[in-house]
């Protein structure tokens, strides 16, 4: 099997049965944003949207009620961690992820290629999978696309990633094609492997580094291979942004339109937004709850130290126009005392992820209402004052977006929100919003 | 809602062994607060690993129950000073968003070892950035801005093994420090119910004048609010001393008893030094305590375990979720507990969660265990009031208790 699609990476293999359906429900007259219903074996899931990590089968300080409460809708689980403990058959033996963790919403898994970067040293790679030696005990695990995939199949989740070899972005020279190849290779093992494709949703990866003839070739053998979505790989790894968003940009003009685009690893707010515009659709990224945990919360400004000093004093709450439970709730000058408690990561990755999530709710509701380049340019001003990135300025403009504050009609941001956020992640279209005139008349570059 | 002035204790049932049910009139929203009862530790309000909104989860599977509603939370003083700000006036159950009680004591059950220089007018009391002078006006601005429901007077509590005369002075200390309370003409703790502190360490013939000086202040108004109540530590480590002309206790069972015996009956009797159920048990039984600390659910959940508890079925040998051999039990924690840790999750998830230490973890293992507490005290109250109504006398509930547990 091996060697047949060693050479053919071109072969087409037919996806007879998928677990998921998608809807492109709204697109934007200007970018290349769209607003989509994805709908899986455990959740209908409006897109764009960013998925929570839950790295060992728990958000990190959250319980399954308080995650439905904020409105998430896909939890992202870890493979090689779960692998590790408590073991895939464990989870199989407990009923599967879902089941094991009482969150019965839309979950995902990465293949546990990613710990590949994250654990280099402990890895190492070959044409039969990845070598792992175990943190905890010393022992060895090959890793194989077959394993990961057995693995999955085991764990349950809505979406599953194929295995890929993947290599720092940092990283250029002959080894960025040799693992681009190789990913290609595997993704046919791994489709070849997958067990249970009527419940569960194999996306593919497309790698090849920063160079752009890698990431077409690669674009067009895993297209071929025509799995139910596909993931942007590779990126998010410490490149420069400049190079971070042509590829994005590259993948995502080039990937199929009525299949979803997942952007691993990205969850700054600022790069959600560029990147909904440059027609992602789903997001992951630990950032919001792990900046948490160092006590910082999000805002539209970036984010708050409450370590500080200075909101001690400060009754306001996190973000006035939130409406998460803890910014009803908790005053930054209450955050500030119990900062440095379990409790006070606890509260602040609840506001994060809802941050987050009404981030991903307001860019749908733009999209829908066709004002996305009048929400970004309110978005940017907001965020970075006159002061925007150059990457952000040019990505913006590459999808015919000119951020020009100066002539820019303000735009109402955040947009108004339901009493009860739930219920716009639900998702009727937000209102209507102003189109900013200052975008009248620039057509999308034609890539 | 109690129709009682906020601030007083008033005894509603009785058992003819003297375990007795009461009530705490409060000036939050929350009403009052029914004893016996148990007040949760909390760190500046939160209890360890259980938001607000969570806590609130916790006791669900109560309501409806007398006497049930959000737990009262323990607030150690020396974690609250200068933590409310001073542009905020709605006390501390609003800041920190707590539904129940709150009671403001002077030293926190998990380090009372507090050393540092005491005087007439201040002690060293140890805040999370380390230990600070906390005086008179310091006391004052404290309350104020705390509006606690029940709060205990500024004291000097010896460190453990001091000898008889460090004792003698703080006892000398406190006494200033009181009187100088009572007659500041100062409304900072207006509502609340004071609690005044036996004292005395170690030292019999102390503890004794202590409880004296406890009893001279039942009753008397202090900052607004009126002494309703007092605060017996652990005297089970007092013994006779040397200066036993004026009396004293011989020991520390003697102590316990006596002190019990000695105490004025209206008193709320806050009992700090017993955390064990079987103790509790003993302790409402005899009537020697209404309002107990709540370490026992938080520090087993710490160490891995589950309770299992209830008073009519005893304490059973609790289960250490860390134990591998629940790597793959579907089981809840406990069958038939209706909390969510229970309800909703398994052991084995559990086991998972501590085993690569999630929070999540021993967030369960706190929902279930504080539920555990929270029930074990509402089926105390319900039993003494039961046979105030004509059931079964509260003695032998209790005795059944000892021996299933």
């Amino acid at each position: 099997m091996e060697s047949n699609t060693h050479s053919a990476p071109l072969c087409v293999t037919v996806i007879t049965t998928m677990a998921l359906t998608f809807v492109v429900e709204a697109e934007c007259s200007v970018t290349k944003a769209r607003s989509s219903r994805l709908t899986l074996p455990h959740t209908t899931a409006c897109t764009p949207m960013f998925m929570p990590v839950g790295t060992q089968g728990s958000l990190k300080g959250l319980t399954p009620p308080q995650m439905v409460q904020l409105g998430c809708q896909v939890v992202l689980g870890n493979t090689y961690h779960l692998g590790h403990r408590p073991g895939a058959e464990t989870v199989a033996a407990m009923g599967g992820l879902h089941a094991f963790s009482g969150w019965h919403g839309g979950m995902l898994t990465d293949s546990g290629g990613f710990q590949m970067v994250s654990l280099a040293k402990l890895s190492s790679v070959s044409e039969e999978g990845v070598t792992f030696a175990s943190p905890h005990d010393g022992t060895t695990v090959l890793l194989s696309p077959e394993l990961s995939i057995a693995m999955q199949n085991n764990i349950g989740a809505d979406i599953i990633m194929a295995l890929d070899d993947v290599v720092s972005s940092l990283i250029s020279g002959p080894r960025v094609e040799d693992a681009m190849h190789r990913s290609i290779r595997w993704l046919d093992r791994c489709i070849a492997a997958h067990a249970r494709p009527a419940e569960q949703n194999l996306f593919g990866i497309i790698q090849g580094g920063l160079d752009p003839r890698l990431r077409l070739y690669c674009l067009d053998a895993m297209i071929a291979r025509d799995t139910p979505g596909f993931a942007i790989g590779g990126l998010s790894g410490g490149e420069s942004k400049d190079e971070f968003w042509k590829m994005v940009h590259l993948c995502t003009q080039h990937l199929p339109a009525d299949k979803p685009r997942y952007l691993m690893g990205v969850g700054y707010a600022q790069d959600l937004v560029v990147c909904s515009a440059l027609g992602v659709d789903m997001f992951d990224c630990v950032f919001p709850t792990r900046t948490a945990r160092f006590g910082k919360a999000l805002v539209r400004e970036g984010e708050l130290a409450l370590k500080h000093k200075r909101f001690a004093t400060d009754l306001s709450p996190i973000d006035a126009d939130c409406g998460c439970y803890v910014c009803k709730t908790f005053t930054r000058a209450y955050l500030h005392a119990v900062v440095k408690s379990h409790t006070g990561a606890q509260l602040i990755s609840y506001h994060n992820i809802a941050f987050q999530l009404r981030l991903m709710a307001d860019i749908r509701a733009a999209i829908e209402a066709d004002a996305l380049p009048g929400f970004v340019t309110a978005y940017m001003q907001t965020r970075f004052g006159p002061n925007v990135p150059q990457w952000i300025v040019d990505a913006l403009f590459a999808v015919g977006i000119e951020l020009d504050f100066a002539t820019a009609t303000p735009v109402a941001w955040p947009l108004p929100v339901a009493a009860d956020f739930a219920a716009v992640v639900a998702s009727e279209p937000g209102p209507p919003v102003a189109v900013d005139p200052a975008d009248d008349g620039l057509a999308a570059m034609d890539l | 809602m109690s129709t009682e002035k906020a601030g007083a204790f008033s005894i509603t049932a009785r058992s003819a062994c003297g375990a007795r049910c009461g009530i705490v009139a409060v000036c939050g929203g929350s009403g009052a607060l029914a004893t016996p009862s148990c007040v949760v530790p909390t760190f500046r309000g939160v209890v360890p690993f259980l938001p607000p909104d969570v806590v609130g989860q916790v006791v669900a599977p109560l309501a409806g129950r007398a006497g049930t509603g959000p737990p009262a939370a323990l607030l150690v003083q020396g974690d609250a000073i200068k933590v409310v700000p001073a542009g905020f006036d709605q006390g501390f159950a609003a800041f920190a968003a707590l539904d129940g009680p709150v009671m403001a004591v002077v030293a926190d059950p998990a380090r009372y070892n507090m050393s540092g220089s005491r005087s007439k007018s201040s002690v060293t009391v140890e805040t999370p950035a380390g230990r600070t002078s906390l005086d008179i006006a310091g006391y004052k601005a404290l309350l104020a801005g705390l509006k606690a429901d029940i709060v205990e007077l500024l004291v000097d509590v010896p460190q453990p093994g001091a000898g008889t005369r460090r004792c003698a002075k703080a006892l000398d200390n406190t006494t200033a420090m009181w009187e100088a309370l009572a007659a500041a003409d100062d409304r900072s703790a207006q509502g609340a119910l004071v609690l005044a502190r036996v004292t005395g360490g170690d030292a019999g013939s102390v503890v004794q004048q202590s409880v004296a000086l406890v009893r001279k202040m039942a009753g008397a108004e202090v900052l607004g609010g009126v002494v309703g109540g007092v605060v017996v530590p652990d005297l089970r480590s007092v013994a006779a001393d040397s200066v036993t002309a004026e009396g004293g206790y011989a020991s520390g069972e003697a102590a316990l008893a006596a002190v019990a015996a000695e105490l004025p009956d209206s008193l709320l009797r806050v009992y700090e030094g017993v955390e064990q159920p079987h103790e509790i048990v003993a302790a409402v039984r005899d009537g020697k305590g209404d309002v107990f600390y709540g370490t026992y659910p938080t520090a087993a959940a710490d160490l891995g375990y589950a309770l299992e508890l209830s008073l009519a079925h005893g304490q059973k040998q609790h289960v250490n979720l860390r134990d591998v051999s629940f790597a793959e039990s579907q089981a809840p924690l406990v069958a038939g507990c209706p909390c969510y840790a229970c309800e909703k999750h398994t052991r084995g998830y559990i086991h998972h969660l501590l085993v690569v230490h999630e929070m999540v973890g021993t967030e369960l293992l706190m929902i279930h265990n504080h539920y555990v507490f929270q029930a074990f005290f509402a089926d105390i109250r319900e039993a003494i009031a039961a046979e105030a109504a004509g059931g079964a006398p509260f003695a032998d509930i209790a005795a059944a208790f000892m021996a299933a547990s």
